[in-house]
């Protein structure tokens, strides 16, 4: 196995940068689905951590994979309701440009 | 680490970190859902690398086939999402360069910081018992979340149903 030359900065580095991109996609997309997949990369970063984590550091015991586990469920989720959402949107404001859609904007 | 093992981490994290950054800049948003694909395989591929088959295989199901079929059908049913024509970004952008690039410094300087902490070697696991001790701890210790996440998963379903149909559409069926 590869692991043992392979430090844990490495993982963390790793899902730093990707938590970044996602936090530039998430601000800057205007559309509401493109927001949806950077808000997919984001929480992808967030489980690699985790897994990086529970196997270096407490390999005796599966928390790390369990937090995942529910992660991904809730991911799951979070795209069937978001484009559940998203759907509606457009079919009432005929736009899913979450900039265009300021109805409740005070 | 011999040469193969390099080039394959090199590989792996290259296809991750350019397909994320495809995922949020390519003007198409067609591509840009394609993109999720060789993401969502690269973390699989890391998933491997820390003997989790397990999550790989759940990756490859849920993220790589479920979540990329659901965005891109989302995204065939809106409109303006292969327009070259139309701005993908809001006034934003360079707000949100700064607002990363500010995010990802302070997490390089808390992981600087913390850098002795974090050179470990990785202890042994079994990676056989690995998916049979999850299930077990699944339905022992961690009963409560799992329940509570399928209650999750049928009150999204049902939300997702409830918000995604047209009562127009059901109301002109009934009539005629």
């Amino acid at each position: 196995m590869m692991l043992e030359n392979l430090p844990l900065p490495f993982f963390v580095l790793l899902s730093t940068v990707l938590f970044a991109i996602g936090l530039y996609g998430l601000i800057s997309r205007r559309n509401a689905i493109a927001v949806l997949m950077s808000i997919e990369i984001v929480m992808n970063a967030a489980n690699l951590n985790f897994v990086a984590f529970w196997r270096y550091l407490h390999p005796e015991s599966l928390e790390g994979v369990v937090f995942v586990l529910v992660t991904i469920t809730v991911a799951a989720a979070e795209v069937a309701v978001g484009m559940a959402v998203v759907l509606s949107i457009y079919r009432l404001l005929h736009t899913v440009n979450v900039d265009e859609v300021a109805q409740m904007r005070g | 680490m011999s040469a193969l093992q390099l080039a394959i981490l090199v590989l792996l994290t290259a296809m991750t970190v350019i397909s994320a950054l495809m995922v949020v800049s390519v003007r198409n948003l067609i591509h840009a859902g394609f993109w999720l694909l060789p993401f969502f395989l690269g973390i699989g591929g890391f998933y491997l690398i820390l003997s989790l088959e397990f999550l790989f295989a759940l990756q490859l199901l849920l993220y790589a086939g479920a979540v990329m079929v659901v965005v891109l059908f989302a995204l065939m049913l809106t409109r303006d999402v292969m327009n070259p024509r139309v701005r993908q970004t809001n006034r934003l952008a360079i707000a949100a360069i700064a607002a990363s690039a500010s995010m990802m410094g302070f997490l390089l300087i808390v992981i600087y910081r913390q850098m002795g902490a974090l050179t470990v070697v990785p202890g042994q696991v079994d990676a056989e018992a690995i998916t049979r001790e999850l299930g077990r701890m699944l339905l022992t210790d961690y009963v409560l979340p799992f329940e509570l996440t399928s209650a999750l998963l049928l009150s999204a379903m049902l939300g997702a149903i409830f918000l995604a149909r047209n009562p127009k559409v059901e109301l002109e069926e009934m009539e005629g």
